[in-house]
């Protein structure tokens, strides 16, 4: 036992998990079809793949009552790290277990004991080499820019993240907001080349030190900026900042962090921005899909002593209840607020906003196990069957991206930022 | 099967392994000791959460068939290789585990077959159709089911074929020893049975079908626990409700709630005392005006209606808590009223106020929100695993089965058992004097089960939990009050004359489908007896009862867990 490791710390929470499956669910399905709660379980299907089987062979790892495995470490990389688990665990037993925590900090261990999956390692690689987790040169990654000169010393600075930045179908809507903004006079800065990798990926595969040290790289450019506000168009970046940058012990003091969708909505209802109809969607309906990252995972973290102390005879007491994450305060309403402003009707899939489905795209499980992921986002999309709507719309370029590539029949998926950025014009009264 | 593994653990022989592969698929057959980890996590009475919670036997290997003729293969692959078998839903808890050292287990989480017959009021399940699935399809035809206390997640083909199977609902969705229709079964020799009218190729409607009902023969009131084969599709009776559709939430993570329906009330009745409580359940159930009558100890309707543990404890040292939550108000019903039209609802309401007072109850303030909690809790069972939260420890008492006559009588030895214990300083953790839940079952007999809570981290409270448990049986044995409802393994044969001959009848079931004994488990009956051991059990009772002994048992029962 290391009382310094992530798993030890977490081990006696680990060890009260009673095994009741609750994990797998959201806590109130609408229908069997949709019950699920965890991507990784449905792959899966031993109980391995779940959190509670998760958290099992962490302690079997702890405990010594198993040794690593492929099959243990294919398992793993089966999970996405969506959160699900952690917020069905939580309706009733809240402080006791936690399992998004348990699964961080068995990620941990696992690289800490060298047994990191290849893939995963090949991951951290290209990450170290270039700044992204697909290897694309770092000369590339400001080509959606072009031509836009950014503020060297700006209020704002824009973070737009290593899947949009390469993705070359979305250069012309971030060349269009960026161009919005500078037309109301905002004048955001903007790292160029030098944006490297928020962090969220080598956290969620276990790289803690490694996450860390890309997280005290961006600080410090943001420090170095002198911009007082970041606005990321990353759903992982936004997650990062807000939940996990707080516990690396980062001075974030005086930075205001903002998604996309929070900005801009700010920027229309201080009339900076006008949003008009949407060209191709005014007076549609369309399906929602709460990103995990965007949503439960943006639920701020507060780096305070999460110690458990007895009280009454032996009941778990949390020393600060109210630092406890119960999948509250994460960005649900922003994005559905734009899609209203534009004349678009939003249909609620069965599991939304805090119980939403995880598409598959996140935790290197795309990168790791392709098959897991597509039957993740073949999963989510069925969903659009209980609906009116045969679009369903992301704020997350991943999400969008890896939803879209495997849609069937007459469903499409469109990114939230392509609809937005047609949309999006300066008000005259632009500051 | 003869090579050990590092831990002494018995391993797969290739041979059978390859003949799975054939029934299953590679894919979905595994003895990968990481994979099957959590096939063998013991969470039963006095496991201390620690690697104690792994259990001592673990399955030689875990099998995940998606059809009745694959599972009918493995156990026939089983009984040719000399194996045994467990078959495994949902797996709460440690009611999964393997109990031999030869045991494949059965993961039945591939067979999720589902399908509502709303005309017919009923639903043709797999063993992993969970309840929460199961009442969100049926909620769409305007009916529901019965949900255990093991909560949503768990397999109502499994508590309907082999595990008691009650739950809070119980007045107007029976319980699922009650609520199982047709059925299909693999016994432990691999053959593929038919039972009810599902026997005749007539659908699932019934469970007698042609010959004897069987249905006793195959699981009595607690169920074989999986020491009969397995059951992989079954009937399963659903029961109308007053809405139609999907059931609406509010509130936020962990505190959910929902809006009561139209023509629905949800009132928490506090009597003078037991006497007066029973002489109204009475008046109530005689005139069938509560669609559900729960009774929860105070101090576990302070954990529903709290978000966390911290915030009970805090609410519980400010005195703040609501009155259902308070200690002194155990003699109570939470009543939920659901009708069907306004006139209806107005009879049902009023008749229900006049027997309370008539009675010298009263009725509890609660806020809207408490009273949605309550409502949501009722109506999915959401939070009845949420007596795990306090300290990760319980376990049961027994679940008497009996008139309401003895409603004081249940509640006295409840008391007898935990007031020491759960008051400040004593070995259990604070709770109510006694830590009873009852609920009338279809408006008839009395079920009330005695939680026992203690801190699973400490020795002594291990040992006073386990010590309750025990005294709980003696007590049963001296001053009987109903059937005892987990009377299981030799704690029947040790009941013995109390119960009849039940346990040597439910042997020669065993015995007859089960001759090898391959289909292990240790909650029903121990096979193959001999005659004058059955008969000399019973005479170990008073030794049993006895205190002096009880507490040996129990400080064992703290070091080694069960």
């Amino acid at each position: 036992m290391n009382a310094n490791s992530p798993l030890d710390q977490r081990l006696a929470f680990m060890d009260r998990c009673t095994r009741c499956s609750q994990c797998k669910f959201v806590p109130v399905p609408k229908s069997r079809e949709h019950a699920s709660a965890c991507p990784s379980m449905d792959y899966v299907e031993y109980h391995a793949g779940s959190a509670s089987g998760q958290l099992i062979m962490a302690s079997g790892i702890a405990h010594g009552e198993i040794s690593y495995t492929p099959s243990l470490l294919e398992t793993v990389s089966a999970c996405t790290m969506c959160g699900a688990c952690d917020t069905a665990c939580k309706i009733n037993f809240a402080e006791l277990v936690e399992p998004l925590e348990g699964l961080y900090a068995f990620r941990a261990r696992i690289v800490e004991d060298g047994q990191s999956p290849k893939r995963h390692r090949e991951v951290m690689d290209k990450i170290a080499a270039t700044g992204n987790s697909q290897g694309q040169p770092r000369a590339g990654r400001a080509t959606w820019a072009a031509g836009i000169s950014f503020d060297s010393a700006p209020k704002v600075l824009l973070h737009v993240g290593s899947v949009l930045s390469y993705d070359t179908n979305k250069h012309a809507s971030l060349r269009l907001i960026a161009e919005t903004l500078q037309k109301a006079g905002l004048c955001p800065g903007y790292l160029g080349e030098d944006e490297g990798s928020c962090g969220m990926l080598a956290w969620d595969l276990g790289y803690h030190h490694m996450a860390r040290s890309l997280a005290q790289t961006f600080m410090a450019q943001v420090r170095a900026s002198g911009a007082k506000t970041v606005v990321t168009f990353s759903s992982s970046a936004i997650s990062a900042y807000r939940s996990i940058y707080p516990r690396m012990g980062l001075d974030l003091s005086g930075i205001r962090f903002l998604h996309f969708t929070e900005y801009l909505l700010e920027l229309v209802e201080t009339s900076t921005l006008a949003l008009g109809a949407a060209p191709t969607y005014d007076g549609k309906t369309v399906a929602f899909h709460d990103t995990c990252k965007l949503g439960r995972l943006t639920e701020p973290y507060q780096e305070t002593d999460r110690a458990l102390q007895k009280e009454m005879g032996g009941i778990y007491v949390s020393r600060t209840p109210q630092a406890i994450h119960f999948s509250q305060n994460g960005i649900y309403e922003a994005p559905r607020a734009l899609l209203r402003l534009m004349g678009i009707t939003v249909e609620e899939l069965e599991r939304n906003r805090q119980y939403s489905y995880c598409c598959g795209a996140q935790g290197g499980v795309k990168e790791t196990l392709p098959a897991a992921a597509k039957m993740a986002a073949r999963n989510r999309l069925d969903e659009l069957n209980e609906t009116e709507s045969s679009t369903m719309v992301s704020a997350c370029g991943n999400c969008a991206h890896h939803l879209g590539k495997h849609a069937r029949d007459a469903f499409t998926v469109v990114d939230l930022i392509d609809i937005v950025a047609t949309s999006l014009t300066a008000t005259k009264g632009g500051k | 099967m003869s090579a050990k593994t590092d831990k002494g653990r018995l391993t797969l022989d290739p041979e059978v392994r390859i003949e799975l592969e054939n029934i299953l698929g590679a894919r979905n057959i595994t003895d990968d000791p990481a994979l099957m980890s959590g096939y063998a996590w013991n969470t039963g009475v006095g496991k201390i959460a620690s690697s104690d919670k792994f259990a001592a036997l673990w399955p030689i290997a875990v099998a995940l068939p998606a059809t009745v003729e694959e599972v009918a293969a493995i156990v026939k692959c089983c009984k040719r290789h000399g194996l045994s078998f467990r078959p495994h839903s949902t797996g709460y808890g440690s009611m999964g585990c393997v109990t031999s050292p030869d045991s494949i287990c059965i993961d039945l989480r591939r067979m999720k077959h589902l399908e509502i017959l709303p005309e017919d009021r009923m639903a043709v399940i797999g063993p992993y159709a969970t309840a929460n699935q199961l009442q969100a399809e049926a909620r769409k035809h305007g009916l529901t089911c019965h949900v255990v206390g093991a909560g949503p997640s768990h397999s109502p083909l499994a508590s309907a074929t082999s595990l008691i199977g009650v739950g809070i609902t119980s007045q107007f969705t029976s319980a699922n020893m009650r609520n199982m229709l047709a059925w299909e079964w693999v016994t432990p020799e691999g053959d593929i049975i038919r039972g009810g009218s599902a026997a005749s190729g007539l659908g699932w409607y019934a469970s007698d079908g042609p010959g004897p009902g069987t249905r006793g023969l195959l699981r009595g009131f607690f169920g074989a626990g999986g020491g009969l084969g397995v059951f992989t599709r079954i009937g399963i009776k659903l029961y109308p409700i007053n809405q139609k559709g999907k059931m609406e939430v509010i509130g936020k993570v962990p505190q959910l709630r929902s809006k009561l329906p139209p023509h629905t009330a949800l009132l928490h009745a506090i009597f003078p005392d037991y006497e007066a409580q029973r002489a109204a359940t009475f008046d109530l159930l005689q005139d069938d005006v509560c669609t559900v009558l729960l009774r929860m100890p105070p101090d576990h309707i302070g954990w529903t209606l709290t978000r966390t543990n911290a915030e009970f404890v805090q609410r519980t040292k400010d005195k703040t808590l609501p009155e259902p939550a308070i200690l002194d108000n155990g003699a109570s019903w939470t009543i939920l009223i659901a009708s069907r039209s306004e006139a209806e609802h107005r009879w049902r309401s009023e008749t229900v106020r006049a027997i309370v007072a008539s009675h010298n109850g009263r009725f509890a303030e609660m806020t809207q929100e408490e009273e949605e909690v309550l409502y949501h809790n009722l109506a999915t069972s959401q939070y009845v695993p949420r007596v795990l939260r306090a300290s990760g420890g319980i376990t049961t008492s027994f679940g008497v089965l009996d008139s309401f006559h003895f409603l004081p009588q249940a509640i006295e030895m409840g008391e007898k058992v935990l007031a020491k214990d759960t008051a400040p300083g004593g070995d259990l953790c604070e709770g109510s004097p006694d830590e009873q839940w009852i609920w009338p079952h279809e408006g008839r007999y009395m079920w009330a089960e005695n939680i026992i809570h203690f801190d699973p981290t400490s020795e002594a409270s291990r040992a006073a939990g386990a010590r309750a448990l025990l005294t709980h049986f003696a007590d049963q044995w001296k001053r009987p009050l109903g059937t005892t409802g987990l009377l299981v393994g030799p704690i029947q044969d040790v009941t013995g004359p109390r119960i009849g001959k039940a346990p040597a009848f439910a042997r020669k079931v065993k015995s007859y489908f089960d001759k090898d004994d391959r289909s292990k488990t240790k909650e029903y009956v121990i096979p193959n007896m001999p005659p004058v051991v059955e008969k000399v059990l019973p005479a170990f009772r008073p030794i049993f009862a006895f205190k002096p002994v009880q507490s040996v048992m129990a400080k064992i029962l703290a070091k080694k867990g069960m």
